[in-house]
Protein backbone atom coordinates (compact mmCIF):
# COMPACT_ATOMS: atom_id res chain seq x y z
CA UNK A 1 0.00 0.00 0.00
CA UNK A 2 1.28 3.42 -0.91
CA UNK A 3 1.82 6.21 1.57
CA UNK A 4 -0.77 8.22 -0.36
CA UNK A 5 -3.37 5.54 0.25
CA UNK A 6 -2.46 5.52 3.92
CA UNK A 7 -3.07 9.25 4.12
CA UNK A 8 -6.26 9.03 2.09
CA UNK A 9 -7.85 6.05 3.84
CA UNK A 10 -6.41 5.74 7.34
CA UNK A 11 -6.05 9.34 8.47
CA UNK A 12 -9.74 10.19 7.86
CA UNK A 13 -10.81 7.49 10.37
CA UNK A 14 -8.45 8.82 13.05
CA UNK A 15 -11.32 10.26 15.06
CA UNK A 16 -13.17 6.96 14.97
CA UNK A 17 -10.09 5.07 16.18
CA UNK A 18 -9.66 7.62 18.94
CA UNK A 19 -13.22 6.99 20.16
CA UNK A 20 -12.61 3.25 20.27
CA UNK A 21 -9.42 3.83 22.25
CA UNK A 22 -11.17 6.18 24.64
CA UNK A 23 -13.92 3.65 25.18
CA UNK A 24 -11.36 1.08 26.36
CA UNK A 25 -8.79 3.26 28.10
CA UNK A 26 -11.23 5.90 29.45
CA UNK A 27 -8.60 8.62 29.93
CA UNK A 28 -8.44 11.06 27.02
CA UNK A 29 -4.67 11.45 27.21
CA UNK A 30 -4.05 7.72 27.10
CA UNK A 31 -6.50 7.28 24.24
CA UNK A 32 -4.68 9.96 22.24
CA UNK A 33 -1.32 8.26 22.82
CA UNK A 34 -2.79 4.90 21.85
CA UNK A 35 -4.30 6.33 18.68
CA UNK A 36 -0.97 7.78 17.62
CA UNK A 37 0.73 4.48 18.35
CA UNK A 38 -1.81 2.55 16.28
CA UNK A 39 -1.33 4.94 13.37
CA UNK A 40 2.44 4.49 13.58
CA UNK A 41 2.00 0.75 13.79
CA UNK A 42 -0.22 0.75 10.71
CA UNK A 43 2.23 3.01 8.92
CA UNK A 44 5.12 0.68 9.56
CA UNK A 45 3.17 -2.25 8.12
CA UNK A 46 2.09 -0.07 5.19
CA UNK A 47 3.37 -2.58 2.63
CA UNK A 48 1.21 -5.41 3.84
CA UNK A 49 -1.91 -3.26 4.38
CA UNK A 50 -2.82 -3.55 0.70
CA UNK A 51 -4.04 -7.12 1.21
CA UNK A 52 -6.93 -6.07 3.47
CA UNK A 53 -10.13 -5.32 1.61
CA UNK A 54 -11.70 -3.46 4.47
CA UNK A 55 -9.00 -1.21 5.88
CA UNK A 56 -11.34 0.48 8.30
CA UNK A 57 -12.35 -2.82 9.88
CA UNK A 58 -8.71 -3.85 10.09
CA UNK A 59 -7.66 -0.56 11.68
CA UNK A 60 -10.51 -0.89 14.17
CA UNK A 61 -9.37 -4.36 15.19
CA UNK A 62 -5.76 -3.22 15.55
CA UNK A 63 -6.90 -0.35 17.77
CA UNK A 64 -8.98 -2.60 20.01
CA UNK A 65 -6.19 -5.15 20.42
CA UNK A 66 -3.62 -2.46 21.02
CA UNK A 67 -5.68 -0.84 23.77
CA UNK A 68 -6.36 -4.16 25.45
CA UNK A 69 -2.64 -4.99 25.33
CA UNK A 70 -1.95 -1.61 26.83
CA UNK A 71 -4.14 -2.40 29.78
CA UNK A 72 -2.28 -5.68 30.28
CA UNK A 73 1.15 -4.05 29.97
CA UNK A 74 0.15 -1.42 32.49
CA UNK A 75 -0.53 -4.09 35.08
CA UNK A 76 2.68 -5.88 34.23
CA UNK A 77 5.01 -2.86 34.38
CA UNK A 78 3.69 -2.05 37.82
CA UNK A 79 4.96 -5.46 38.90
CA UNK A 80 8.29 -4.97 37.14
CA UNK A 81 8.80 -1.62 38.82
CA UNK A 82 8.39 -3.29 42.19
CA UNK A 83 11.01 -5.93 41.50
CA UNK A 84 13.32 -3.35 39.98
CA UNK A 85 13.15 -1.22 43.10
CA UNK A 86 13.78 -4.21 45.33
CA UNK A 87 16.88 -5.11 43.36
CA UNK A 88 18.45 -1.67 43.48
CA UNK A 89 17.93 -1.55 47.21
CA UNK A 90 20.39 -4.42 47.71
CA UNK A 91 23.96 -4.14 46.68
CA UNK A 92 24.05 -7.16 44.44
CA UNK A 93 27.53 -7.66 42.90
CA UNK A 94 26.05 -9.40 39.84
CA UNK A 95 23.72 -6.52 39.27
CA UNK A 96 26.46 -3.91 39.46
CA UNK A 97 28.41 -5.94 36.93
CA UNK A 98 25.36 -5.96 34.76
CA UNK A 99 25.08 -2.23 35.17
CA UNK A 100 28.36 -1.80 33.41
CA UNK A 101 26.98 -3.24 30.24
CA UNK A 102 25.98 -0.02 28.48
CA UNK A 103 24.00 -1.64 25.74
CA UNK A 104 21.91 -3.71 28.09
CA UNK A 105 21.20 -0.76 30.33
CA UNK A 106 20.07 1.46 27.48
CA UNK A 107 17.99 -1.33 26.03
CA UNK A 108 16.18 -1.75 29.35
CA UNK A 109 15.70 1.98 29.81
CA UNK A 110 14.12 2.37 26.38
CA UNK A 111 11.92 -0.69 26.85
CA UNK A 112 10.58 0.88 30.02
CA UNK A 113 9.57 4.15 28.36
CA UNK A 114 5.85 4.73 27.79
CA UNK A 115 5.11 2.96 24.52
CA UNK A 116 4.36 6.03 22.39
CA UNK A 117 7.59 7.68 23.52
CA UNK A 118 9.37 4.43 22.79
CA UNK A 119 8.02 4.26 19.24
CA UNK A 120 8.84 7.91 18.57
CA UNK A 121 12.40 7.76 19.89
CA UNK A 122 13.04 4.60 17.86
CA UNK A 123 11.63 6.15 14.69
CA UNK A 124 13.65 9.33 15.14
CA UNK A 125 16.95 8.01 16.50
CA UNK A 126 17.17 4.65 14.75
CA UNK A 127 15.01 4.88 11.64
CA UNK A 128 15.85 8.55 11.03
CA UNK A 129 12.36 9.94 10.53
CA UNK A 130 12.00 13.70 10.94
CA UNK A 131 9.57 15.03 13.56
CA UNK A 132 7.37 16.50 10.80
CA UNK A 133 7.07 13.11 9.11
CA UNK A 134 6.00 11.41 12.34
CA UNK A 135 3.48 14.20 12.95
CA UNK A 136 2.01 13.69 9.51
CA UNK A 137 1.57 9.94 10.08
CA UNK A 138 0.00 10.36 13.52
CA UNK A 139 -2.20 13.24 12.40
CA UNK A 140 -0.83 15.49 15.14
CA UNK A 141 1.07 18.74 15.27
CA UNK A 142 4.90 18.47 15.16
CA UNK A 143 4.90 20.12 18.58
CA UNK A 144 3.14 17.12 20.12
CA UNK A 145 5.71 14.74 18.64
CA UNK A 146 8.55 17.00 19.72
CA UNK A 147 7.32 17.03 23.33
CA UNK A 148 7.15 13.25 23.45
CA UNK A 149 10.54 12.91 21.81
CA UNK A 150 12.09 15.40 24.21
CA UNK A 151 10.61 13.62 27.22
CA UNK A 152 11.87 10.27 25.97
CA UNK A 153 15.40 11.53 25.33
CA UNK A 154 15.68 13.33 28.68
CA UNK A 155 14.37 10.26 30.46
CA UNK A 156 16.94 8.03 28.74
CA UNK A 157 19.77 10.37 29.80
CA UNK A 158 18.50 10.71 33.35
CA UNK A 159 18.03 6.96 33.79
CA UNK A 160 21.36 6.18 32.19
CA UNK A 161 23.20 8.45 34.62
CA UNK A 162 21.27 6.93 37.50
CA UNK A 163 22.16 3.38 36.48
CA UNK A 164 25.82 4.02 35.78
CA UNK A 165 26.79 6.19 38.73
CA UNK A 166 24.89 4.48 41.51
CA UNK B 1 38.65 9.66 7.03
CA UNK B 2 39.98 13.12 6.18
CA UNK B 3 36.52 14.16 5.12
CA UNK B 4 35.00 13.14 8.42
CA UNK B 5 37.63 15.04 10.36
CA UNK B 6 37.10 18.13 8.24
CA UNK B 7 33.40 18.05 9.14
CA UNK B 8 33.96 17.75 12.87
CA UNK B 9 32.18 20.41 14.83
CA UNK B 10 33.52 22.51 17.68
CA UNK B 11 32.67 21.79 21.32
CA UNK B 12 30.49 24.90 21.45
CA UNK B 13 28.56 23.74 18.39
CA UNK B 14 28.22 20.28 19.91
CA UNK B 15 26.82 21.75 23.13
CA UNK B 16 24.28 23.72 21.13
CA UNK B 17 23.23 20.61 19.18
CA UNK B 18 22.98 18.53 22.35
CA UNK B 19 20.60 21.10 23.76
CA UNK B 20 18.51 20.96 20.59
CA UNK B 21 18.61 17.16 20.74
CA UNK B 22 17.06 17.05 24.21
CA UNK B 23 14.46 19.60 23.14
CA UNK B 24 13.55 17.30 20.26
CA UNK B 25 14.39 20.09 17.84
CA UNK B 26 17.45 18.76 16.04
CA UNK B 27 17.17 17.44 12.49
CA UNK B 28 18.52 14.07 11.38
CA UNK B 29 21.39 15.90 9.70
CA UNK B 30 22.33 17.77 12.87
CA UNK B 31 22.19 14.54 14.82
CA UNK B 32 24.58 12.96 12.35
CA UNK B 33 27.02 15.80 12.94
CA UNK B 34 26.66 15.26 16.67
CA UNK B 35 27.18 11.52 16.33
CA UNK B 36 30.34 12.20 14.41
CA UNK B 37 31.57 14.49 17.17
CA UNK B 38 30.67 11.99 19.90
CA UNK B 39 32.45 9.09 18.20
CA UNK B 40 35.78 10.79 18.87
CA UNK B 41 38.23 8.98 21.16
CA UNK B 42 39.34 11.89 23.31
CA UNK B 43 36.19 13.39 24.69
CA UNK B 44 35.58 15.23 27.96
CA UNK B 45 33.80 12.93 30.43
CA UNK B 46 30.75 15.21 30.54
CA UNK B 47 29.76 13.81 27.14
CA UNK B 48 29.79 10.23 28.43
CA UNK B 49 25.97 9.73 28.50
CA UNK B 50 25.50 11.17 25.01
CA UNK B 51 28.40 9.11 23.68
CA UNK B 52 26.78 5.95 25.07
CA UNK B 53 23.30 6.84 23.84
CA UNK B 54 24.37 7.79 20.32
CA UNK B 55 26.64 4.76 20.15
CA UNK B 56 23.73 2.55 21.19
CA UNK B 57 21.40 3.91 18.50
CA UNK B 58 24.13 3.68 15.89
CA UNK B 59 24.54 -0.01 16.70
CA UNK B 60 20.78 -0.54 16.45
CA UNK B 61 20.73 1.14 13.04
CA UNK B 62 23.18 -1.37 11.64
CA UNK B 63 21.81 -4.50 13.23
CA UNK B 64 18.51 -5.16 11.43
CA UNK B 65 19.76 -4.63 7.88
CA UNK B 66 22.85 -6.71 8.55
CA UNK B 67 21.11 -9.69 10.04
CA UNK B 68 18.39 -9.61 7.39
CA UNK B 69 20.87 -9.54 4.54
CA UNK B 70 22.94 -12.27 6.12
CA UNK B 71 20.01 -14.53 6.86
CA UNK B 72 18.77 -14.19 3.28
CA UNK B 73 22.22 -15.12 2.05
CA UNK B 74 22.37 -18.11 4.34
CA UNK B 75 18.91 -19.26 3.40
CA UNK B 76 19.79 -19.19 -0.29
CA UNK B 77 23.02 -21.08 0.34
CA UNK B 78 21.13 -23.67 2.36
CA UNK B 79 18.48 -23.97 -0.34
CA UNK B 80 21.04 -24.56 -3.07
CA UNK B 81 22.80 -27.19 -0.95
CA UNK B 82 19.51 -28.90 -0.13
CA UNK B 83 18.34 -28.94 -3.74
CA UNK B 84 21.71 -30.30 -4.85
CA UNK B 85 21.67 -32.99 -2.20
CA UNK B 86 18.14 -34.15 -2.94
CA UNK B 87 18.57 -34.15 -6.70
CA UNK B 88 21.71 -36.27 -6.42
CA UNK B 89 19.86 -38.70 -4.17
CA UNK B 90 16.88 -38.76 -6.52
CA UNK B 91 18.82 -39.45 -9.70
CA UNK B 92 21.22 -42.00 -8.29
CA UNK B 93 18.50 -43.90 -6.41
CA UNK B 94 16.35 -44.10 -9.53
CA UNK B 95 19.13 -45.57 -11.64
CA UNK B 96 19.90 -48.28 -9.12
CA UNK B 97 16.47 -49.18 -7.81
CA UNK B 98 14.07 -48.77 -10.75
CA UNK B 99 12.50 -51.98 -11.99
CA UNK B 100 9.24 -53.36 -13.34
CA UNK B 101 7.40 -56.64 -13.22
CA UNK B 102 6.44 -58.17 -16.55
CA UNK B 103 4.20 -61.20 -16.16
CA UNK B 104 5.51 -61.66 -12.61
CA UNK B 105 9.17 -61.45 -13.58
CA UNK B 106 11.28 -58.60 -12.24
CA UNK B 107 13.24 -56.77 -14.92
CA UNK B 108 15.43 -53.65 -15.24
CA UNK B 109 15.67 -53.68 -19.04
CA UNK B 110 14.38 -50.23 -20.00
CA UNK B 111 13.50 -50.98 -23.69
CA UNK B 112 11.61 -54.12 -22.75
CA UNK B 113 9.63 -52.25 -20.08
CA UNK B 114 8.75 -49.48 -22.52
CA UNK B 115 7.57 -51.92 -25.16
CA UNK B 116 5.41 -53.80 -22.67
CA UNK B 117 4.01 -50.58 -21.24
CA UNK B 118 2.95 -49.25 -24.66
CA UNK B 119 1.42 -52.60 -25.54
CA UNK B 120 -0.67 -52.69 -22.34
CA UNK B 121 -1.84 -49.09 -22.81
CA UNK B 122 -3.12 -49.89 -26.33
CA UNK B 123 -4.78 -53.00 -24.99
CA UNK B 124 -6.45 -50.96 -22.24
CA UNK B 125 -7.78 -48.50 -24.80
CA UNK B 126 -9.67 -51.18 -26.67
CA UNK B 127 -10.87 -52.96 -23.53
CA UNK B 128 -12.18 -49.58 -22.28
CA UNK B 129 -14.42 -49.37 -25.33
CA UNK B 130 -15.80 -52.81 -24.64
CA UNK B 131 -16.62 -51.86 -21.05
CA UNK B 132 -18.37 -48.70 -22.21
CA UNK B 133 -20.41 -50.54 -24.78
CA UNK B 134 -21.60 -53.12 -22.28
CA UNK B 135 -22.62 -50.41 -19.84
CA UNK B 136 -24.50 -48.48 -22.46
CA UNK B 137 -26.59 -51.55 -23.19
CA UNK B 138 -27.71 -51.75 -19.57
CA UNK B 139 -29.99 -49.09 -18.14
CA UNK B 140 -29.96 -47.90 -14.51
CA UNK B 141 -32.77 -50.20 -13.47
CA UNK B 142 -30.86 -53.25 -14.65
CA UNK B 143 -27.74 -52.20 -12.77
CA UNK B 144 -29.68 -51.67 -9.53
CA UNK B 145 -31.42 -54.99 -9.95
CA UNK B 146 -28.09 -56.70 -10.56
CA UNK B 147 -26.57 -55.19 -7.41
CA UNK B 148 -29.61 -56.13 -5.33
CA UNK B 149 -29.40 -59.71 -6.59
CA UNK B 150 -25.76 -59.78 -5.70
CA UNK B 151 -26.43 -58.58 -2.13
CA UNK B 152 -29.30 -60.98 -1.56
CA UNK B 153 -27.12 -63.85 -2.70
CA UNK B 154 -24.82 -63.17 0.28
CA UNK B 155 -27.57 -63.73 2.81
Amino acid sequence: MSQERFKAEILPIRQKLFHIAKHILVKEEEAEDATQEVLLKLWRTCDSLGQYDNLEAFATTVTKNHCLDRLKVKNRTELIDDTYNNHTAHDDPHLSLERKNTEEILHKIIENLPSLQQTIIKMKDIEEYEVEEIAEITGTKPEAVRVNLSRARRKVREEYIKWTTE
Amino acid sequence: MKNIKAHKITTAEADRLIELYYEGLSTVEEENKLRNFLSSEKLPSKYEPEKAIFGFFEKKKQKPSFSLKRSIQWISVAAVVAIGFFSIQFWTSENINSYAYIDGIKTTDLTLIKRQAIASITELNSSGDIVKETFQQLNDKDIIQQQLDLFSSFE
